[in-house]
C-alpha cells in the first residue's frame, strides 16, 4: 500500500463516507447477504460474472478449511497473485488450523494490504476494484487482498499546458498517482482528500481535495453538496462532472478551472480552493474559479515578476484581439469607412477589388475554414497531421487570395486572430472566444461598431452576473478589491504578494506572516 | 458567502462608480453650460459645489430612516395614499427623463453614425441591454459599472490630452473671464445647470439605501460629485478651448466635435468611436438608474417584484423615446425651456423640500417605536 | 419556453432587417478632392476626384489613372453629389476628402458661405481637408494634375501644404471650422491658401506625364487669399504669408538677412541665414484715447546656417550684433506686411480684434461692428527679439580667413 493510498483511505474512513457498494448495487437486484456457506457465495458470484472471461474463482485450501480466491484477472498483477496468495497456503498448511478469518490473514497473508468484506456487495465491489477476494467456508466475512495494480501510464510531460520554466510533470489517468503528485508537493497533514463514487454505471472514484486550514467551509460544503447531487450514468472524464456542478451552464465561459499540471493545482489549493480529481482523467478541476484564473499560467510565478506582468497584459490584449478583430474589420469596412486613415482605406479597398463576396461572408468563410482546419488538425492521426498545415497554408493562405476569393488583409486578420486565440493558457477558455467571435461578426455585420460595442456590453453584463460556486466570476475586478490586485493584471514580486485572494474568504488570509523584502547585506563602512 | 439569489447590495465603490458615470453620461453627449460661452466652466464649478450641497441634503433625508428609499420615505411623510400618489408622479418623471436621456443618445447615433437606420432600432437595442442588466439586478449593474469605469475615465482624460497634443487647443478661447459679470452665469446655473446634471441625483435616493456601508454614503457621494464635477469642468474646458465659443454655439454634440479634431502621429485620428463608447456607457448607466428608480417606485406602489415589470416597462420606454418629440429641435428646446422649470425644479427641489419637515416630524415622533412602524 | 422563443424572434427580426447603413468597400469610391467652379446654367459646377483603388494596389501596379473625375452642375453641393451617380458607378464617400478647390471667381462673386454650411453640417466631412483657392485655371483642373511621387493629386497637395508649413511657413493652417469661425467672428477675417498650376494642365492630366522627370504641370502653392466675410478680396504674396504666420503660429522658417543695412557690405551683397526653430508671438490690441494700437511681441530662437559676413562667430559680441541686426530686419518685414494688409485690404486677418475682445471686452463690444476700419487706422508696434543659439558644426567661417579685398 503506497503512502498516498494510505492517507487517502485513512481520510475516507475517518470521514465515514457511506460505503458506495450498497447504494450502487441495490438497484441492480444483487442480494446483499454474504453466506457462511462457501458454495452459495461462489455460486452467486459465478452467476454474476458468468460471461466474463477474466473472472476466475480458484479453489484453494487454507489449512483444513476450504476456500476460494476470486478475482478479475485483468485488474491485478497475476504474478504477484501467484506469489503472494496462491503459493503461500501450501507452504504453511501443516500447522495448526486457524479458527477465524482474522487468524487466517495473520497466518497466511501477514504482509498484504487487506480489507474485510462483510456483505456480498462488498465482495463484488472489491473484485471490481482489483482485489483478490478470499472466501473461506464457514466464515461470516471474506478477506480481500490488494495484490498490486495493473499497469498504468507513466508520468509524462504535460501535453496541453506546456511551460518553459517549471516542473514538467503532468497528471495521469490514475487517481492515486495524481494524489501522490499533489502530496509530493504539499507535505501538510491538513491536506485532505475525501472520496466518493459517481456514475450509476461506471462507479467512478472522485476525490475532493482541500487544505482544511485554509479553505473556507462554506465553499467546501457547497462543493460537497453539488457533488452529492450529481446523478450521472457515466463519468469518463472530469469534463462530465464539470457540467453538472457549474452555477450556470448557459454560458460560453468555463466556470471551472481545469489543468493537468500538479504545480498549478497545488497553487490553487494553497490559495484556498477546492480541487476535484476524477479517476480516469488527467485533468483535475479547481473551484471556485474566476475569469482571471484563465489568464494565469503557473510559469508566471517561476519567472522574475516583471516579465510575467507584461505577458499577462499581452494575454488580456490577445483575448480582446481574438474576440473583436474580425468584427472590427467587418464593421470598419462596411459601415465606418471614415474611421480608417485614408492610406489604409485605399490599400484595403485596393485589395478587396474583385473579391466577389461581401465582407461578412468573406470573413465567415475564412473563419469557418480555419475552424475546420483546426478541428481536423486535432483529430487527425499524427502521421497525417503535417498535411493539414501544408494544405492549410497553401490553400487558405495563397491560393484563395490568388484566385481572388478573399483579400490579403483578411487572411492576415484571420491568421492573427487565430494565433491570438491560442494565447490563453487554458484551452477551454479559448473555445469561448472562438464561439463569441462568430456572434460578434454577426453583430458587426448588422450594426457596425455600435453592434460590437453593444455586444461587448452585454457580454460584460453576462460575465458580471456569472458566479462560480458563489464567487463572482469577475471577482477582484468587479466587485473591486484593491488588496487583491497584487496578482490579477500584474504579478507583484513574491514578497509583496502575501495575501490569499479575499474572494475565497480563506481561513488564513496571509501566506506568510512578515514582510520579507530581500535586500543586500549592509555595506561595511556605509553611511547608514 | 453562501449564494443568495436575490441579494441586492452595492458597495461604496460601486456607488461612487455609478454616481460618476451618471454625472458624466449625458454631459458627454450634449455638453453643459454652453450658454455661458467661455465661462461655462465657471458655471459648472459653481453648480458642482451647489450640487454637492443638494446631494448631502438628499442623504440627510435618507439618514432619517435608514434602509428606506425615496418612495418609502414619501409614504412615511405623506401617509400611505398620498405618498403613493406622489410616488407615482415620480415614477412618471423618472421614466420620462429616462426617455429623454435615451433620446439624446439615439439622436447622436442617427446623426453621426447611422444616417439611414431607423431611430427605433437604436432605442430598442439600447433598452434591451438596459433591461437585461436591470433584470439581473442592482448588483450586476454596479459591477458592470466597475468594469467600464477605468475605460470611461481614461478615455475621457485621453481625449483631452490627445486634442492638446494635436495642437487643436487654444486656451485663449477661455478669455475673457466673466466679461459680462457673474449675472448671466447665475442665470444659467439656476435652474438649468443645477438640475441637470446635479439635481437628477435624486434618483440615487432610490439606490443609496442598498449600499452596504450606509454610514459612509454621505462622504463618498459628496466626494464623487466633486470629482465628477472636476471631470465635467475638464471636459468643458476641452470643448471651449478646442472649438472656441463660436463653434461651440453651433455644434450639436460638443465633445464629439472636439474629438473629431484629434490627429496624432497621422494615425490616431478619427477617434469618434471612443467618444461614442464613453457616451454609450454613460447613457446606459444613466437610463438604467432612472429606469431602476422608476421600477422600484412601481414595486413600492403595486407590491409586485420589479423584475416582472422590467420587460413591459422597457418596451414602453423604448417606444416613448421616439414619441416624446417630433424632431431634434423640439427635443432640445423642451430640454432647455420646459423640463428644468416645470419638471426638474418641482421634483428635485420643491417636493423634497416639502416632505423634509414632514419626514423630520414623523421620524422624531416615532423614534421609539419606529422600527415596528417602518417595517410595515 | 415561450419567453425564449419571443426573445429569439426579436433578435432574429433585428438581425434580418439590419444593415441599413452598410456598404461594401467594393461599392464605394473614395473622394479625395472636390473642386467648385461657377456653373454655366446652374449656380455651381462641382467636380469630384475619386480614387481608383486598384491602380494603387501594391501588388500589381498598373498603368491606369490613379484617380477619375466627374463634373456636374447644380445649385447646391449635396444635390450635385447625390446626383453624381449619373456618371459614376459607385457610391461616393466624402469622408476622406483631402482638398477643397474653390475657383476664385466663385469666391469673389458668390461667396463661399453658402456651400460651407453644407460641408460643416454633414458628418461625413471631417475637419481635416485643406481649403484652397485656385488662381488662373478653373478649379476642376486641379484634381487631375498627376504627380509621379504621390499618385493621388489631392493627397499630394495636402502633403505639400503640410511640408511647406512645417519647413517654411506658407500656409495659414486653416481648416473648415477655423474658416467658418473667422467668417462669424467680428475680430478676425478669414484667410485661405491659394494654388496655381504651373505648366500645361492638359498635359498634366495624362498619366504618361508620370514618366517624365520634369513634370509638364505642377500644382504650386501661392500666398494666402484674404476674405471679407465669405467673399474673396485679394491675395498676399508668399513672403507676406510667412510674415503673417510669424505673428500667429510659426513652426519654423528661414530668413536671409543682409550683413549691413548700409555702407560697403550692403553693396557687396553679403548675407547671413537664420533658421528659425522656435517661435513665440503674442498679439495685443488696445486703445490710447480714441486711437487703436496694435502690438505684436515676437520671440524667436534661431540657428545660424550660413555666414558671408566678416565677423568672428567665436565671439559673443558677434552673436549679439547679429541678433540685433536680424531682430530689426524681421521687425521691418512684419511691420511692412501688417501695413500692407491695413492699406490694401483693411481686413483684420491677424485677429487683433479677438485679442481686444479678450483684453478689453467693453471696448471690443463698442467697436465690433466697425472693427475693420479701426484696424485700418491703427498704429502698429512690433517688437522682435531673435535669439541666435548656435551656428552649426563650425564656429568661425573660413570666409573670414580669406584675404581681405583690395580696398582695405
Amino acid at each position: 500500500m503506497s503512502l498516498s493510498d494510505f492517507l487517502f483511505k485513512r481520510r475516507k474512513n475517518k470521514k465515514g463516507n457511506k460505503a458506495p457498494e450498497e447504494e450502487i448495487f441495490q438497484k441492480d437486484n444483487i442480494s446483499k447477504e454474504y453466506f457462511k456457506s462457501l458454495n452459495k457465495n461462489k455460486k452467486s458470484l459465478q452467476e454474476l460474472f458468468k460471461d466474463t472471461f477474466d473472472f476466475s474463482c480458484d479453489d484453494i485450501k487454507l489449512g483444513e478449511s476450504k476456500a476460494c480466491v476470486c478475482y478479475l484477472g485483468t485488474m491485478l498483477n497475476i504474478n504477484s497473485l501467484t506469489d503472494k496468495v496462491l503459493n503461500v497456503p501450501r507452504e504453511t498448511s501443516e500447522t495448526k488450523n486457524p479458527k477465524n478469518i482474522e487468524e487466517i490473514r495473520d497466518r497466511y497473508f501477514p504482509t498484504i494490504a487487506f480489507e474485510y468484506a462483510e456483505t456480498f456487495h462488498k465482495v463484488v465491489w472489491h473484485i471490481l476494484n482489483g482485489f483478490a477476494v478470499i472466501m473461506v467456508d464457514g466464515q461470516g466475512k471474506a478477506l480481500s487482498l490488494e495484490i498490486g495494480n495493473i499497469e498504468k501510464r507513466a508520468i509524462t510531460e504535460p501535453s496541453t499546458q506546456t511551460i518553459i520554466r517549471g516542473p514538467k510533470e503532468a497528471f495521469t489517468e490514475d487517481i492515486n498517482t495524481n494524489i501522490s503528485l499533489i502530496r509530493k508537493r504539499i507535505k501538510n497533514p491538513y491536506l485532505t482528500f475525501e472520496s466518493s463514487y459517481i456514475g450509476g454505471d461506471t462507479k467512478t472514484t472522485i476525490a475532493i481535495g482541500y487544505i482544511s486550514t485554509i479553505t473556507n467551509e462554506d465553499i467546501l460544503n457547497e462543493v460537497r453538496e453539488r457533488i452529492e447531487k450529481i446523478e450521472l450514468g457515466a463519468v469518463l472524464d472530469s469534463g462530465n462532472i464539470e457540467e453538472m456542478i457549474v452555477d450556470k451552464s448557459f454560458t460560453p465561459f468555463p466556470l471551472v478551472f481545469n489543468t493537468e499540471r500538479p504545480d498549478s493545482i497545488c497553487s490553487h489549493l494553497l490559495e484556498g480552493k477546492v480541487i476535484l480529481i476524477v479517476d480516469g482523467s488527467p485533468f483535475v478541476l479547481a473551484v471556485p474559479s474566476i475569469f482571471t484564473d484563465f489568464f494565469q499560467s503557473s510559469e508566471d510565478y517561476y519567472q522574475p515578476f516583471l516579465m510575467p506582468s507584461f505577458i499577462r497584459i499581452i494575454r488580456y490584449m490577445s483575448f480582446m484581439i481574438a474576440l473583436v478583430l474580425p468584427s472590427l474589420y467587418v464593421a470598419l469596412s462596411t459601415f465606418h469607412q471614415e474611421l480608417m486613415p485614408t492610406q489604409l482605406l485605399v490599400s484595403v479597398q485596393a485589395q478587396r477589388e474583385g473579391v466577389p463576396f461581401p465582407a461578412v461572408i468573406e470573413i465567415f468563410m475564412m473563419e469557418l475554414t480555419f475552424e475546420i482546419m483546426r478541428e481536423a488538425g486535432v483529430r487527425m492521426p499524427r502521421a497525417v497531421g503535417q498535411t493539414v498545415s501544408i494544405v492549410g497554408a497553401l490553400v487558405i493562405g495563397q491560393a484563395a487570395v490568388e484566385a481572388g476569393l478573399v483579400s490579403n488583409v483578411l487572411v492576415i486578420i484571420v491568421a492573427f486572430t487565430a494565433i491570438a486565440s491560442f494565447v490563453s493558457p487554458i484551452y477551454s477558455f479559448s473555445i469561448a472566444t472562438r464561439l463569441l467571435r462568430f456572434v460578434l461578426i454577426l453583430c458587426a455585420a448588422v450594426f457596425g461598431l455600435y453592434g460590437v460595442l453593444l455586444f461587448l456590453i452585454v457580454m460584460v453584463i453576462h460575465l458580471v452576473s456569472l458566479r462560480s460556486f458563489g464567487v463572482p466570476y469577475l471577482a477582484s475586478v468587479a466587485p473591486f478589491k484593491l488588496s487583491d490586485q497584487d496578482d490579477v493584471f500584474l504579478r507583484l514580486p513574491a514578497w509583496a504578494n502575501q495575501r490569499r485572494p479575499s474572494y475565497l474568504f480563506p481561513k488564513a488570509p496571509n501566506k506568510e506572516k512578515r514582510k520579507q523584502r530581500p535586500s543586500p547585506p549592509p555595506v561595511k563602512g556605509g553611511e547608514k | 458567502m453562501k449564494q443568495q439569489k436575490l441579494m441586492e447590495k452595492l458597495s461604496l465603490w460601486q456607488l461612487a462608480v455609478l454616481l460618476f458615470t451618471f454625472e458624466i453620461g449625458s454631459v458627454a453627449v450634449v455638453g453643459v453650460g454652453n450658454d455661458s460661452r467661455q465661462d461655462a466652466w465657471i458655471a459648472v464649478a459653481i453648480s458642482t459645489l451647489l450640487g454637492a450641497g443638494i446631494v448631502s441634503f438628499y442623504i440627510m433625508l435618507l439618514k432619517r430612516a435608514p434602509g428606506k428609499n425615496l418612495f418609502e420615505l414619501m409614504t412615511i411623510s405623506f401617509g400611505k395614499w398620498l405618498g403613493k400618489g406622489i410616488g407615482l408622479l415620480y415614477v412618471f418623471y423618472f421614466f420620462y427623463i429616462a426617455e429623454r436621456v435615451l433620446r439624446d443618445f439615439c439622436e447622436l447615433i442617427t446623426t453621426v453614425i447611422f444616417e439611414n437606420t431607423p431611430i427605433e432600432i437604436i432605442s430598442i437595442t439600447m433598452m434591451g441591454v438596459i433591461a437585461y442588466m436591470i433584470y439581473l439586478g442592482l448588483e450586476v449593474f454596479g459591477r458592470t459599472g466597475e468594469i467600464f469605469i477605468p475605460y470611461v475615465f481614461t478615455f475621457t482624460i485621453l481625449i483631452g490630452f490627445a486634442t492638446f497634443f494635436s495642437g487643436e487647443m487654444d486656451f485663449k478661447n477661455l478669455l475673457p473671464v466673466m466679461a459680462e459679470g457673474i449675472g448671466p452665469i447665475i442665470q444659467h446655473i439656476f435652474p438649468r445647470l443645477l438640475t441637470f446634471p446635479y439635481g437628477e441625483l435624486i434618483t440615487f435616493m432610490v439606490i443609496i439605501p442598498y449600499v452596504t456601508q450606509f454610514k459612509k454614503v454621505g462622504k463618498v457621494s459628496v466626494i464623487t460629485v466633486l470629482v465628477s464635477g472636476m471631470i465635467i469642468i475638464y471636459g468643458t474646458v476641452i470643448e471651449i478651448a478646442t472649438l472656441g465659443t463660436e463653434q461651440l454655439g453651433r455644434t450639436v454634440f460638443p465633445l464629439l466635435s472636439a474629438a473629431r479634431d484629434i490627429s496624432l502621429l497621422e494615425f490616431i485620428e478619427r477617434v469618434d468611436l471612443v467618444v461614442v463608447f464613453i457616451v454609450m456607457f454613460g447613457i446606459i448607466t444613466k437610463v438604467s438608474v432612472f429606469f431602476f428608480a422608476g421600477l422600484k417606485g412601481l414595486e413600492h406602489i403595486t407590491n409586485i417584484p420589479y423584475r416582472y415589470m422590467v420587460l413591459p416597462m422597457a418596451t414602453i420606454i423604448s417606444y416613448g423615446t421616439i414619441l416624446i418629440s417630433d424632431n431634434f429641435a423640439e427635443h432640445v428646446e423642451e430640454g432647455i425651456r420646459f423640463i428644468p422649470q416645470y419638471m426638474h425644479v418641482p421634483f428635485q427641489l420643491i417636493l423634497p423640500a416639502l416632505f423634509a419637515p414632514l419626514l423630520f416630524w414623523r421620524t422624531k415622533n416615532q423614534k421609539k417605536g419606529s422600527g415596528h412602524h417602518e417595517s410595515k | 419556453m415561450k419567453k425564449r422563443t419571443l426573445i429569439l424572434m426579436c433578435i432574429l427580426s433585428l438581425t434580418l432587417t439590419g444593415c441599413w447603413d452598410s456598404t461594401e468597400l467594393n461599392d464605394v469610391s473614395i473622394v479625395t478632392g472636390i473642386a467648385i467652379d461657377p456653373g454655366k446654367e446652374k449656380r455651381y459646377r462641382l467636380t469630384v476626384g475619386y480614387v481608383n483603388a486598384s491602380m494603387l494596389s501594391p501588388q500589381q501596379p498598373t498603368e491606369g489613372a490613379p484617380v477619375s473625375i466627374m463634373s456636374l452642375e447644380g445649385n447646391s453641393l449635396p444635390e450635385i453629389s447625390a446626383r453624381m451617380n449619373i456618371g459614376v458607378s459607385r457610391k461616393l464617400v466624402f469622408s476622406h476628402t483631402r482638398a477643397l478647390y474653390i475657383n476664385e471667381e466663385v469666391a469673389i462673386n458668390d461667396g463661399v458661405g453658402s456651400f460651407l454650411d453644407s460641408l460643416e453640417r454633414n458628418p461625413q466631412f471631417r475637419n481635416d481637408f485643406n481649403i484652397l483657392i485656385t488662381k488662373g485655371d478653373p478649379a476642376e483642373k486641379f484634381p487631375t494634375i498627376n504627380d509621379p511621387v504621390e499618385k493621388v493629386p489631392s493627397l499630394k497637395v495636402q502633403k505639400q501644404v503640410k511640408s511647406l508649413l512645417e519647413g517654411w511657413g506658407g500656409d495659414p493652417r486653416v481648416r473648415l471650422t477655423d474658416f467658418i469661425d473667422a467668417i462669424v467672428s467680428h475680430g478676425r477675417s478669414p484667410v485661405a491658401s491659394s494654388v496655381t498650376i504651373k505648366g500645361d494642365p492638359e498635359k498634366g492630366k495624362n498619366v504618361e506625364s508620370n514618366m517624365m522627370t520634369k513634370a509638364p504641370a505642377r500644382i504650386m502653392l501661392g500666398g494666402i487669399a484674404v476674405f471679407k466675410k465669405d467673399k474673396l478680396s485679394g491675395y498676399l504674396s508668399m513672403e507676406d504669408t510667412r510674415n503673417y504666420l510669424w505673428t500667429q503660429k510659426l513652426e519654423s522658417t528661414m530668413v536671409t538677412i543682409p550683413c549691413a543695412n548700409h555702407g560697403k557690405e550692403q553693396k557687396e551683397k553679403l548675407f547671413f541665414d537664420l533658421a528659425i526653430t522656435n517661435n513665440k508671438s503674442t498679439i495685443k490690441a488696445f486703445y490710447k484715447g480714441d486711437q487703436p494700437h496694435l502690438k505684436v511681441d515676437i520671440y524667436s530662437e534661431a540657428r545660424l546656417t550660413s555666414m558671408q559676413c566678416k565677423e568672428d562667430l567665436s565671439k559673443k559680441e558677434t552673436y549679439l550684433d547679429l541678433e540685433k541686426k536680424s531682430s530689426k530686419y524681421v521687425k521691418d518685414m512684419i511691420v511692412a506686411t501688417i501695413k500692407k494688409v491695413q492699406n490694401e485690404f483693411g481686413l483684420d486677418i491677424f485677429g487683433f480684434g479677438e485679442a481686444l475682445y479678450r483684453q478689453d471686452y467693453k471696448k471690443a463690444k463698442e467697436v465690433e461692428d466697425k472693427w475693420n476700419e479701426e484696424f485700418a487706422r491703427a498704429d502698429v508696434d512690433v517688437n522682435v527679439h531673435v535669439a541666435i543659439r548656435r551656428s552649426g558644426i563650425r564656429g568661425k567661417s573660413f570666409l573670414s580667413e580669406l584675404p581681405a579685398s583690395e580696398e582695405e
